[in-house]
């Protein structure tokens, strides 16, 4: 006679930690060899490590040249100026994550960049005197933001604005407004360098969106001769590496508009470089989107009579570029990393302020060099960023996935 | 009915859209190029390509092709090209090797495999390529190893140092001309038999293996006229060698006149096979406090690298023993007869300990002083490189040292050489001159090159600088994680119910994995790995972060040397477009027999 | 391991005089901490046919995959022709190579024409001569009634013909004992039809076959046994006509309802 068997706990040992202990490292006499042999492995290594990075390592180049690695040679009584720069940042982004807090990816992103400029704040209000208010601000600043975002989460509508305004006037800013002055002199861009130019460098990825959004319909555009420019621009483009567009932008764009090359300071020449390479890159993330919209899309907003240019603004775009939002933020991170070949052209990067510092009379001193002290920290630095974002870029993937779906 | 007007014609505004627009951009490239040939001609620099054919200049480590810096501009520019593929082949290869292996260890059941495979994917797609580069050669390759005059033997006679890593390579011998029609003979037949074996295939609608055929008629064809081309008729002609002992140089050569001296006119032979036997010599070297491999090592000696099979009988000594027993001056050898340090005895116990390398006194090594090693016997088989050149130890006379230091001069190192090469100054009737005697020995079609080290650089065999090896060690692990994040997502794609149905079939899990899993997987992950490999060769322009004279070098050089700076980037913009339409061809061809096979 | 004031399980044991085949003893499996299977007690003989139904879930796909141990099972016995499963590795190849299992969704092998297919397992595993299991394959691909296929690739066959593709794959290894998987549930009306030929022709032949389906005709045809299955336990054995007639349990009548 049927009864029903009421369910019953796994038996010990097939769920908890020493199941997945079994099942992921001593699931056989093999496995568990395997275990052993790299465990000891990873443990030696990782001990090594440990006792030369905390023993055996010259860290103090690495210290003492904390300014050379983030804004290069800017004039020292200037360095306001980028924090200023870094503080609204910081607090345009507390603003947009505290208004839309319900977006996770937004706010781990911002939790992660704050955590990271509150390291050095409280490094620089320790150690940094001459920088120990600003680097405060900059620290405290995404706080106000979130807080103001969580309080008015209508601001979120002039984010737009404020970004290109901030954009802007940051460059303005750094660049200095009025020669002669004391506090708006004018900063020698040959001075600019570091992290501070990495990051004004990664914002060529704004100029380059636009751009690659025209590209990518130019080349899905009807008209045959807007489509062969466009082609033949974007696989050009893509077809030879950064660092010889670099190397030929420095070469040929005082030629192409016919100045002195003096006149076009190195920073600007390979912005325009790395902008138009770019979004050559951009344009083909773009028309894979454009070619993700289903034709009943673009047939069902034809029929409501819509013109050609709201079909594509108003019902093509935005789905296009919701599903390439992914895609958009792994160039970021190409982009983020292509930055530092920029010594192509003579600029100092993050990068290459490890050359400078190694070539200093105090770094020389040191048996082997400090080289590889420095190779790790930029690498550390570098890593920290780009990873993250390929952390968002993964999360957005998933959302989007499942949100189309 | 009623007409449109042009401004409402759809097709009108079509056509009208393109004439401005084309206009337009024409207006604008037409500005742009009166700018440049304006700017070209007030700056007076060229904007042809003439300079191609004059004299470049460029020192190049590495060249793949004979090659002298007084060779023209093009030729310079095409072993930029040729070292480009050089690093990019080699690296498309390895990249995939390890890229494969990683990839499948992210899947590993093994959770510290697959953790072990996450860091090493993630660090490294995360860190720019340009620190890796300078990470693999600044702080790596070059302070790491040895110095080349005692570089690491690995196994295999591989040799590793800070110049490079250097293994034995076959080259084309004396035979090797007889060979070469077979080996044609070789390739055309495996050509043909592998097209027949398809046909027979397609006829009998059987999925036959074609490879085995053409890969047996290729080994075998070339195999026996390898063993034909060997024990031929050996080919007569008058080769000597003109080796001079005491720069330790000679050039094999072809003796035209038969004085045994290379006149002019008389063609250098390359990769002869030659062995040089000294009776009795000596070598000098004297102690130094060296920093190496991010440490400081003190009263090293090093000799150049000789090796047990090099010679009958070996010692080394003081220069000036009654100095060096005052000073109780002892030998302690790291690597026997090459490589060692020089201490004192201070704990007395008859034997080297740490420490004793140092001076108490000044608290740094002993540096200065002056060994000499005497050779008996000395014989060594090599093969003559490229331009026919063999080079051995610059050996000195034996006894010369110790008269040189008699002679009461401080400077033995090259003072001993100009000494005796004027026969003028030696006080001794010690000193034996050096007999030196050359013999060239026949080889077959192919040639086994080894390495050995004269005095301060590799010959003989393959060897690849430190810049070649850390563009290419920073290529394949940087392109490496991208292919594994590729091959990861290709085994996912498969789905469950292959895995499930072959291990049904009772197949093995290796079975399963490579009859069933991988070549599933090979096609979602083919496509983009391709694409990996056009960045691997794209990225090979960082090269100028290692020193190594690829494409982009060379051309960058150019540009700056002959301010042609239009004509060179033309010539860049288009190599890269060729390289990058190559690969897009390869890309085809797979999506095409991809989509072949699964219809 | 039951208790003795738990209830006994339902017992699905082949009649007596047979030659015992599979023998399932105890059976208890777990996902992570969600119980699948509980207390199955189960007997094959030689050349029955065991028609296994039950709603989805009830854990019938879970008990046949456990027979070639493409799931783990944690407490009981499974012996297949005398071997046990366990750990070793070697028993769990040996019991694959005798058992044949068709799927719901075909899982042939994308990348390999039709007779590839078929031949790969007998080549590799079986160490046949590449001509002998070919001639293997092609006497029983004329068998499940495609003759002329087998330089295709699968996806240039109809579900039918893949399925049935399928069958002669498993059937080439000469299996001692058929594990399918709702092998017609995912097929069009209008092909399952020749599948459902293949199966009966088979039955009739002598093969032992373990069947999890909803086709209630192909048991009644060929079925030696009829198995119920609920929440992971066997809750009804018995012959087809007993389960056309009258079935004893109300969920057995109430899933009968469903599907007939």
């Amino acid at each position: 006679m049927f009864r029903v068997i009421p369910a019953r706990p796994a038996p010990s040992g097939e769920t908890g930690v020493l199941a997945w202990l079994r099942r992921n490292l001593f699931s056989s006499a093999a496995n568990t060899l395997l275990t052993l042999a790299t465990g000891a492995v990873l443990v030696s290594a990782l001990a090594g490590l440990l006792r030369w990075a905390l023993f055996d390592a010259a860290w103090a180049q690495v210290w003492a040249n904390m300014r050379l690695l983030a804004v290069f040679r800017y004039p020292t009584d200037l360095l306001w100026r980028p924090l200023v720069v870094l503080a609204v940042l910081l607090l345009l982004l507390g603003i947009m994550a505290g208004a839309a807090r319900r977006n996770e990816i937004l706010r781990g992103a911002f939790w992660w960049v704050t955590g990271f400029v509150a390291l050095f704040a409280l490094t620089a209000v320790v150690f940094w005197p001459s920088v120990r208010w600003f680097w405060l601000a900059a620290g405290l600043a995404p706080f106000i933001g979130y807080g103001a975002g969580v309080a008015r989460p209508g601001l979120l509508r002039a984010m737009r604005w404020a970004w290109a305004l901030w954009l802007v006037g940051g460059f303005a800013l750094l660049h200095g407004i009025v020669p002669g002055s004391v506090l708006l002199r004018i900063a020698p861009t040959r001075d600019w360098g570091g992290f501070m130019l990495t990051m004004v460098l990664f914002t060529a990825i704004v100029p380059s969106f636009p751009l690659g959004v025209a590209l990518a319909l130019g080349r899905r555009s009807r008209l045959p001769a807007i489509k062969t420019v466009c082609i033949a621009f974007i696989e050009v483009v893509r077809g030879a590496p950064l660092i010889m567009w670099l190397f030929v932008a420095s070469l040929l764009l005082p030629l192409l508009l016919d100045t002195d090359p003096n006149n076009l300071p190195a920073i600007l020449r390979a912005y325009v470089a790395i902008t138009l390479f770019s979004a050559a890159y951009m344009a083909e993330n773009v028309r894979g989107g454009l070619q993700a919209v289903p034709r009943g899309q673009i047939e069902a907003a034809q029929a409501l009579g819509l013109s050609g240019w709201q079909t594509t603004s108003l019902i093509v775009l935005p789905q296009a570029l919701r599903a390439v939002i992914p895609a958009i933020v792994g160039q970021c991170i190409a982009l983020f990393k292509d930055t530092s070949l920029v010594f192509v052209v003579g600029l100092i990067d993050f990068y290459r302020v490890t050359e400078v510092i190694a070539t200093q009379p105090a770094s020389l001193s040191i048996t082997g060099g400090v080289k590889l002290e420095l190779y790790l920290f930029i690498s550390l630095v570098y890593f920290f960023f780009a990873y993250r974002m390929s952390v968002a870029s993964r999360q957005l993937e998933k959302r989007l996935g499942g949100g189309t779906r | 009915m009623e007409r449109i007007p042009f401004w409402r014609n759809v097709k009108t505004i079509g056509v009208l859209a393109q004439v401005v627009f084309v206009m337009v951009l024409l207006a604008g490239v037409a500005i742009l190029f009166s700018n440049v040939t304006s700017a070209l001609s007030r700056a007076n620099l060229p904007a042809d390509f003439g300079w191609l054919g004059s004299r470049a200049g460029i020192p190049i480590a590495e060249t793949p092709i004979p090659y002298t810096t007084n060779d023209p501009y093009w030729r310079a520019l095409l072993i930029g090209l040729l070292n480009t593929l050089r690093v990019a082949l080699v690296g498309v290869v390895l990249a995939s090797v390890i890229g494969v292996a990683v990839g499948v260890m992210r899947l590993a059941p093994n959770f510290l495999i697959r953790t072990i495979a996450t860091i090493y994917v993630e660090l490294l797609r995360n860190v720019p390529l340009a620190v890796q580069i300078v990470f693999w050669y600044t702080a790596v390759l070059l302070p790491s190893p040895p110095r080349i005059n005692n570089p690491v033997e690995l196994p295999g006679g591989v040799l590793l140092s800070n110049v490079g890593l250097a293994f034995p390579f076959l080259y084309p011998g004396d035979r090797f001309a007889a060979w070469w029609p077979w080996l044609v003979t070789a390739v055309l037949a495996a050509l043909v038999g592998g097209i027949w074996r398809a046909r027979v295939a397609r006829a009998a609608e059987l999925p036959l293996r074609v490879w085995p055929v053409p890969v047996a008629l290729l080994l075998g064809i070339a195999a026996v006229g390898y063993a034909v081309a060997a024990f031929g008729q050996p080919e007569k002609s008058a080769l000597a060698v003109d080796f001079d002992v005491e720069r330790g140089r000679g050039t094999v050569f072809v003796d035209l006149d038969g004085d045994g001296r290379r006149g002019a006119g008389e063609r250098a032979v390359p990769f002869a096979s030659t062995v040089v036997r000294v009776e009795l010599a000596e070598l000098t070297t004297s102690t130094q406090n060296l920093s190496e491999s991010r440490r400081m090592v003190p009263s090293t000696f090093r000799f150049p690298l000789i090796r047990d099979r090099d010679v009958a009988e070996v010692e080394v000594g003081f220069v000036d023993a009654d100095a060096a027993e005052q000073a109780g001056y002892r030998l302690h050898f790291e690597h026997f007869p090459s490589r060692g340090v020089v201490y004192v005895d201070h704990d007395g116990d008859g034997a080297f300990s740490r420490g004793e390398e140092i001076d108490p006194v000044t608290g740094v090594g002993y540096s200065g002083v002056e060994l000499v090693m005497t050779l008996r016997g000395f014989e060594r088989a090599i093969v003559a490189d490229r331009d026919g050149q063999i080079r051995t130890p610059s050996f000195r006379p034996a006894g010369s040292a110790l008269a040189a230091d008699d002679g009461g001069g401080d400077t033995v190192g090259r003072g001993v050489g100009v000494f005796s090469s004027f026969g003028a100054a030696a006080t001794e009737a010690e000193i034996e001159p050096l007999r030196a005697e050359v013999d060239l020995r026949a080889s077959g079609p192919l040639v086994l090159s080894r390495v050995h080290v004269p005095v301060s650089s590799y010959e003989g065999g393959m060897r690849l600088t430190v810049n070649y090896l850390a563009l290419l060690f920073a290529l394949v692990i940087y392109t490496s994680a991208f292919i594994a994040e590729n091959v990861r997502g290709g085994i996912l794609a498969v789905d469950k119910g292959q895995r499930e149905a072959a291990l049904a079939l009772g197949l093995s899990s290796g079975q399963v994995f490579s009859l069933v899993v991988f070549p599933q997987a090979l096609r979602v992950m083919l496509p983009p790995t391709i694409s990996q490999f056009l960045n691997l060769t794209k990225n090979s322009s960082l090269a100028p972060l290692a020193a190594y004279g690829e494409l982009f070098v060379i051309a960058t050089i150019t540009a700056n040397q002959t301010g042609a700076s239009v004509p060179v980037a033309l010539l860049l913009i288009v190599s890269y477009l060729l390289i990058s339409m190559v690969f897009a061809l390869v890309l085809n061809v797979v999506n095409a027999r991809i989509k072949l096979v699964e219809r | 391991m039951i208790l003795p004031d738990a209830p006994a399980p339902v017992r699905a044991d082949a009649p007596g005089g047979g030659e015992r085949i599979i023998e399932i003893e105890g059976l208890n499996k777990w996902f992570g901490d969600f119980h699948v299977l509980r207390d199955i007690e189960m007997s094959v003989n030689k050349g029955e046919v065991v028609v296994v139904i039950g709603p989805s879930g009830s854990g019938k796909s879970t008990l046949i995959r456990c027979i070639n141990r493409l799931e783990e099972h944690q407490q009981g016995r499974i012996v297949v022709d005398g071997i046990e499963l366990t750990d070793d590795a070697r028993a769990i190849e040996r019991v694959r190579r005798e058992t044949g299992m068709v799927f719901q969704s075909f899982n042939l092998f994308p990348h390999l024409t039709v007779l590839d297919n078929i031949t790969l397992a007998p080549v590799r595993v079986r160490k046949w001569r590449k001509s002998q299991a070919e001639e293997r394959a092609r006497f029983f691909l004329a068998k499940v009634g495609i003759p002329e296929q087998e330089a295709k690739y699968p996806a240039q066959l109809s579900g039918g013909q893949q399925q049935r593709v399928a069958i002669a794959r498993a059937l080439t290894m000469g299996p001692k004992v058929m594990l399918m998987d709702e092998i017609t549930s995912a097929l069009d009306p209008e092909v399952i039809g020749e599948v459902l030929e293949v199966m009966v022709t088979l039955a009739k032949e002598g093969m032992t076959m373990i069947v999890v389906t909803h086709e209630m005709g192909f048991a009644r045809e060929v079925g030696d046994r009829v198995v119920f299955m609920d929440g992971g336990q066997i809750v009804e054995v018995g012959t087809p006509e007993h389960f056309f007639t009258a079935p004893r349990e109300q969920r057995t009548r109430s899933f009968l309802s469903k599907i007939l």
